[in-house]
């Protein structure tokens, strides 16, 4: 009996809130509370009921230019962000993994305090650090690089730096412990028949470790492409992701109805990241 | 045996040594290795065996010494450059790459042409007998066939030298014995030379024309298996080796080609056939293997050793192909005795609670410092 | 050795990039004071303005109730969760169980936020509960996302248990439920304590999913600090991040010591 108790829960407040979503995502936007119309409706002087299914929503998403680039930048900057985390983690995790163990947890521990860190308040750090005269700029022009500095704040710059420095930790701990488990015997057996350290680094490290490069850029890209916090406080505003503009469309414009289509669309756009990351994850549980 | 002793030594190793902090786990080892033998390092863990297998290999740099390998110094030549090839005791099998692919590892590193590898590495794994898994990954064979085809990797670039880690550790003890015969059918087809590192010492007997005991990174002893056996010079190495009876005694003299001696313990008196350069008064050890011990209910003659102990059986080991004795010596300390199993018919073997005499031949007797 | 160098050097620098702008921001919180570019000398000022603010403590009271009331429910259902998936054989719904409880883990918080506010809101037009959205609903909504997590935890230290334990507590005679409590969940309590303060804290940090289902009553401190910051950067700000900061490493500290602790007794 006991064991159902967390499969309803995740079922009631995980699985059924999509069929939600996708219904109302099928309504239209009324000016009342809640403000969507039903789209089950029982006629009663004629006995019958009505299913309107609008797809009002998702022409509009279609036709609109603004929801069409919003999907495309957000794609954009999260492959990106991606690749500079696999980038930057690789060597990071790499140095933990071949690092002595008494040192490992340590430097492990290094990595896991951001990775907990309040993302908010990581991100905020980062305004004090872009503004127009904040310490980056402050610092270049003590050393004479910049004369004039310019905010770096709302620009697509900040926006990377804010995604790397934010979900680098999610890059760096599934390389880590994937690093980590390689058989040191097995880099070996490589130099011993012949490989110079880069070779074992190509025909045995890199391949070894395919499973925590998929399960890390998962956990980075998905999160991305829906990322709000940081758009908001450090790109610009005509340069917009896909989760601020969910965000506007239900609290500013309180269009629940086009929040809910671009929902699904974005829950569309992300399957098969997803199926890709559970896939991964199945496999490293078994080996 | 192969009688190797004319030829050149293959490897020298002069003055080596490891430290690891304040540790010396290699202490200055000095060895011969003669080309196309097979030579066992036997020790126990921390013995500094491995360490030295690893400084061959190239993954571990000597703090001070030299390795030459056909006469040419090593130190310069990274480990994937040396013409040493290593089996290790994980196998270290690239779990993302099938038997094949493998196997041709090595060959392909050194560039050789494809169908060249490919001939090579069908003509080696039919010679570990293991074409028919040419296409499986590694987490598919069992352990037996995991060995062979760490094996034939390691074999298939004919390395001048191959070092073999714990080569039948991992596999369960039926399976080891055929793996025995096999490896040594393999190595006198091929006629490379291995050096075995192993902590099990009838492994190390069976497979080597020669072995040496480490021990805290010293070589304590090295010669052929029935001497390093018989011939023990240190009460560790005469442990290491099986099972040994020691018996404390002082020189009591000597005469032409015999030696005199008190047993301490029991105050009787025993000859060596041979003379010992102690002069009386010595306090010495003698080892005596198990088997060789006689025991008897009846009265027996003594042996060349002029010797007879009284005993009591205090408990018997059977093992099925031979029996272990307990025995309490009349003087106090304890034996043991092996007694093979002859006769299913025996109507009166041996009991717990006889009495018995023991005696043994002087010639069976080897004597360490005490 | 070259190559060491080379890993050696994107470390200090990956480090670097993670740790400075978070010890730039805590010195700042100490500056006299109130541009946030220009050192003038050390100050508490900022800390005693938090304790004068009724807003930011009333948000915070707020933001802990709700953690401590989530994370407590993630960890005992994320420890169901685990048993059932660790412990338990195949069974029909595996795989979309497994799938139901890691989903949320890369799930955007967006989406999460917005479904579970629909799904409120649904609930409330059919049954009437809950009836309006604040307190009850972040909570369910933490607990929710937080399970997800805290399993992860639980699930890793489930594996790695010697479940020859259970059987000799049944061979000597406990029923399974028995064997249960009496084996595995003393030997699981520094992995609920780790599972629970990593619920903790990503319950403290939330903005997204806790904007979408909380009511006008409830402000959690993250929605606070959101709106403070949208205006820009201010030294009080810089304070109440300090503070937050300590708190999460202090309870990450312990949680990396609570979950290595038994390991290392093992060895």
């Amino acid at each position: 009996m006991v064991i159902g108790i967390p499969m309803l829960w995740m079922g009631l407040f995980f699985l059924i809130p999509f069929a939600v979503v996708l219904k109302i995502s099928f309504s239209e936007a009324i000016f009342a509370s809640p403000p969507y119309t039903s789209i089950v409706e029982y006629i009663s002087d004629e006995s019958r009921l009505s299913i309107s299914l609008n797809l009002g929503n998702y022409q509009y998403l279609w036709e609109d230019e603004l929801y069409w680039r919003a999907y495309v930048n957000s794609l954009t900057i999260a492959f990106f962000s991606t690749l500079m985390c696999l980038l930057i983690g690789f060597p990071v995790a790499l140095f933990i993994a071949r690092s002595s163990p008494r040192w490992r947890p340590l430097l492990h521990l290094l990595i896991i305090i951001p990775f907990w860190s309040s993302l908010l308040i990581r991100v905020y750090s980062w305004m004090g650090l872009l503004r127009k005269d904040g310490i980056i700029n402050s610092v270049l022009g003590y050393v004479g690089l910049v004369q004039d500095p310019q905010s770096m704040l709302q620009t697509s710059f900040a926006v990377y730096i804010g995604m790397v420095y934010t979900y680098l930790p999610f890059m760096i701990l599934p390389l880590y412990s994937v690093l980590e488990r390689q058989d040191a015997s097995l880099r070996e057996a490589a130099t011993d028949l012949g490989s110079p350290p880069l070779r074992v680094f190509r025909k045995v490290t890199l391949p070894l470790s395919v499973n925590g490069i998929i399960a890390g850029s998962m956990l980075v890209f998905i999160p991305t492409i829906g990322e709000f916090v940081i758009p908001s406080l450090l790109g610009a505003s005509d340069n917009l992701m896909i989760g601020r503009v969910l965000w506007d469309e239900f609290f500013a414009n309180r269009d629940w109805p086009v929040a809910s289509a671009v929902a699904i669309v974005l829950l569309a756009v992300l399957l098969i990241p997803i199926m890709i990351f559970q896939n991964s994850q199945n496999k490293s549980m078994e080996g | 045996m192969r009688d190797t002793t004319d030829k050149e030594p293959l490897l020298q190793i002069r003055g080596i040594s490891k430290a690891f902090g304040s540790v010396m786990a290699v202490d200055n080892i000095d060895l011969d290795i003669r080309e196309g033998e097979v030579f066992s390092l036997l020790g126990g863990s921390g013995s500094g065996k491995s360490t030295l297998l690893r400084m061959l290999a190239g993954f571990e740099t000597p703090t001070s010494g030299q390795i030459l390998l056909d006469g040419k110094d090593l130190a310069d030549l990274p480990p994937h450059k040396r013409p040493v090839n290593m089996m290790f005791q994980s196998y270290a099998l690239f779990p993302h790459m099938t038997v094949e692919k493998n196997v041709a590892y090595g060959l392909v590193e050194d560039r050789i042409p494809k169908s060249e590898i490919r001939d090579r590495v069908s003509e080696i794994l039919d010679t570990v007998q293991m074409s028919e898994f040419a296409k499986r990954k590694p987490d598919q064979l069992s352990g037996g066939q995991r060995q062979r085809v760490a094996l034939a990797r390691s074999l298939v670039k004919m390395p001048r030298l191959l070092l073999l880690d714990e080569p039948l550790g991992a596999l369960d003890k039926r399976l080891r014995e055929s793996t025995q015969f096999e490896l040594q059918r393999i190595q006198e087809k091929i006629g490379i030379t291995f050096i075995i590192v192993t902590h099990d010492q009838e492994e190390a007997m069976s497979l080597s024309d020669r072995l040496a005991v480490m021990n805290q990174g010293r070589l304590m002893q090295i010669g052929s298996p029935t001497d390093v056996y018989e011939n023990p010079h240190s009460r560790f190495v005469a442990d290491f080796l099986g099972s040994c009876n020691v018996l404390d005694a002082e020189v009591t003299g000597e005469s032409g080609s015999e030696t005199r001696l008190r047993l301490l313990a029991s105050g009787a008196e025993t000859v060596l056939p041979y003379a010992l350069d102690h002069p009386a008064g010595d306090k010495i050890q003698l080892v005596l293997r198990p088997e060789k011990l006689i025991v008897a209910r009846r009265e027996i003659d003594p042996g060349s050793s002029g010797t007879i102990l009284k005993a009591e059986i205090a408990e018997i080991g059977y093992l099925g192909h031979r029996s272990i004795l307990h025995l309490q010596m009349d003087d106090g300390t304890l034996f043991h005795a092996h007694e093979v199993s002859l006769n299913r018919r025996n109507r009166s073997p041996l009991q717990a609670g006889d009495k018995v005499n023991v005696t043994w031949d002087g010639s069976d007797v080897a004597v360490v410092s005490a | 050795m070259q190559r060491n160098l080379f890993l050696k050097t994107c470390f200090f620098l990956g480090v670097a990039f993670l740790y400075i702008p978070i010890l730039v921001l805590i010195t700042f919180s100490f500056n006299a004071s109130d541009k946030v570019n220009v050192w003038a000398g050390f100050s508490l000022r900022w800390y005693r303005s938090l304790l004068d603010d009724p807003q930011i403590l009333e948000a915070a009271q707020n933001s802990f109730v709700i953690a401590i009331v989530s994370a407590t429910l993630a960890t005992v259902l994320a420890m169901i969760a685990s048993v059932v998936i660790v412990r338990f054989g195949p069974f029909r719904g595996r795989t979309l169980f497994t799938g139901m409880m890691s989903a949320p883990l890369i799930m955007p918080e967006v989406i999460t936020g917005i479904s579970l506010l629909l799904l409120f809101v649904a609930m409330q037009q059919l049954i009437g509960w809950p009836a309006n959205r604040g307190f009850t609903t972040v909570v369910l909504a933490h607990a929710t996302f937080c399970t997800a997590f805290a399993a992860v935890v639980l699930q890793a230290r489930l594996r790695s248990l010697d479940s020859s334990l259970e059987e000799a507590a049944a061979d000597l005679g406990s029923t399974p439920l028995r064997a249960f409590f009496k084996v595995t969940l003393p030997m699981m309590g520094p992995a609920m304590t780790s599972a629970w303060l990593l619920s903790f804290t990503l319950s403290l940090d939330d903005l997204v999913i806790a904007s979408f289902t909380t009511g006008p009553n409830s402000t959690t401190l993250p929605m606070l600090i959101f709106s403070k910051v949208r205006l820009g950067v201010s030294p009080d700000v810089n304070a109440l991040a300090t503070l937050i900061i300590v708190g999460i490493g202090f309870a990450v500290t312990l949680s990396v010591a609570a979950a290595r602790g038994p390991r290392e007794n093992q060895e």
